[in-house]
């Protein structure tokens, strides 16, 4: 298993990309038609620019339930 | 291992909270999740909570949470969105001149994609970097290679394999959901993760596969039980084939 590390320019590589990307305002503008025809052609569609709201604090985590309640959670080895 | 919100704020081990069923105001993207469009015409005797508590979800990660290659709940295409912190996604493919082969053989989706990231097979890898806010700027690099990509919104067909690093702790939504463009990826991997199980995938099967029926239910009430135009149309078609057929 080789994993070399090279940068080739992103113009040589848009053509040939499974990943399509956008920005969240011409997301948003994309209609439901065209959207779909993308992700006919394409496996991923990464979306940049969306607002965001949460962050690691308690304040934000209360929106998921009580901070204290006991969870089950896992070790190194998940995402 | 159990342990609260608090707790996973304040240690310092590298914990993840993954189980975190998430209800209202983070939908998937309606333009494609034909599910949830489906979703909308109540039906007898089906549940109204997996479209809840199982297609719409928050992540909590540590940094330097890394998990190996797999595929996600099966069938599902996956939306993530990056609130806070930072994630190495990355993401694999076969080769465009076999993808099909590929994508409809188990054996690539077993032990040797799990342990060997399908190298073998020559497939792609690709590393999107998330994160929350504005795009800053885009490189995206075939695979076996580095990328710095910077995206904050992301969303993948079913039995995409992929890895996740976690590079600073991290709070995300997201969730699973059927896709008619996908569809025919969704039957590949509901086979993939019958046979390959936990081998390739991190979750069970669950009920999921009951917003697979909504859709049928829904297309058949669309096409049958309303209006006559579909079927006429249909008909009509039908009828233009015999006609060129018989010319």
């Amino acid at each position: 298993m080789t994993s070399p590390v090279t940068l080739p320019m992103p113009a040589k590589l848009l053509n040939s990309s499974p990943i399509y990307t956008l920005d969240f305002a011409d997301f948003l503008k994309t209609s439901a038609k065209d959207l779909q025809d993308i992700f006919r052609r394409y496996p991923a569609i990464v979306v940049s620019g969306r607002p965001t709201r949460l962050k690691c604090d308690l304040a934000s985590l209360e929106e998921w339930g009580g901070v204290d309640e006991l969870r089950d959670m896992h070790g190194k080895l998940s995402h | 291992m159990r342990a609260s919100f608090r707790e996973f704020l304040e240690t310092s081990k590298n914990v993840n909270s993954l189980d975190n069923p998430l209800s209202g105001g983070v939908p998937a993207p309606i333009q494609l999740a034909t599910d949830l469009r489906a979703a909308v015409s109540a039906y007898e005797e089906f549940p109204t909570n997996i479209p809840v508590r199982i297609m719409n979800w928050g992540l909590l990660a540590k940094a330097d949470a890394v998990h190996p290659p797999h595929v996600d709940r099966p069938g599902t295409c996956t939306w993530v969105a990056i609130e806070d912190g930072l994630k190495k996604w990355d993401l694999a493919f076969p080769p465009r001149g076999t993808e099909e082969d590929e994508i409809a053989n188990p054996a690539a989706y077993a032990a040797e994609m799990a342990d060997g990231r399908n190298y073998a097979r020559g497939w792609k890898w690709y590393s999107v970097l998330l994160y929350p806010g504005s795009m800053l700027y885009v490189v995206i690099v075939p695979l076996q290679q580095f990328t710095q990509t910077h995206f904050c919104y992301r969303f993948m067909r079913p039995g995409t394999v992929h890895s996740v690093t976690t590079l600073q702790d991290c709070i995300a939504l997201g969730g699973h959901f059927f896709s008619v463009p996908a569809i025919r990826h969704s039957v590949y991997s509901i086979l993939h993760n019958f046979v390959g199980s936990h081998t390739i995938t991190n979750v069970s099967m669950d009920n999921e596969q009951q917003m697979l029926l909504r859709i049928v239910l829904f297309w058949h009430k669309t096409m049958c039980e309303g209006s006559s135009a579909y079927l006429n149309q249909i008909e009509q078609l039908g009828q233009g084939r015999s006609f060129y057929w018989n010319v």
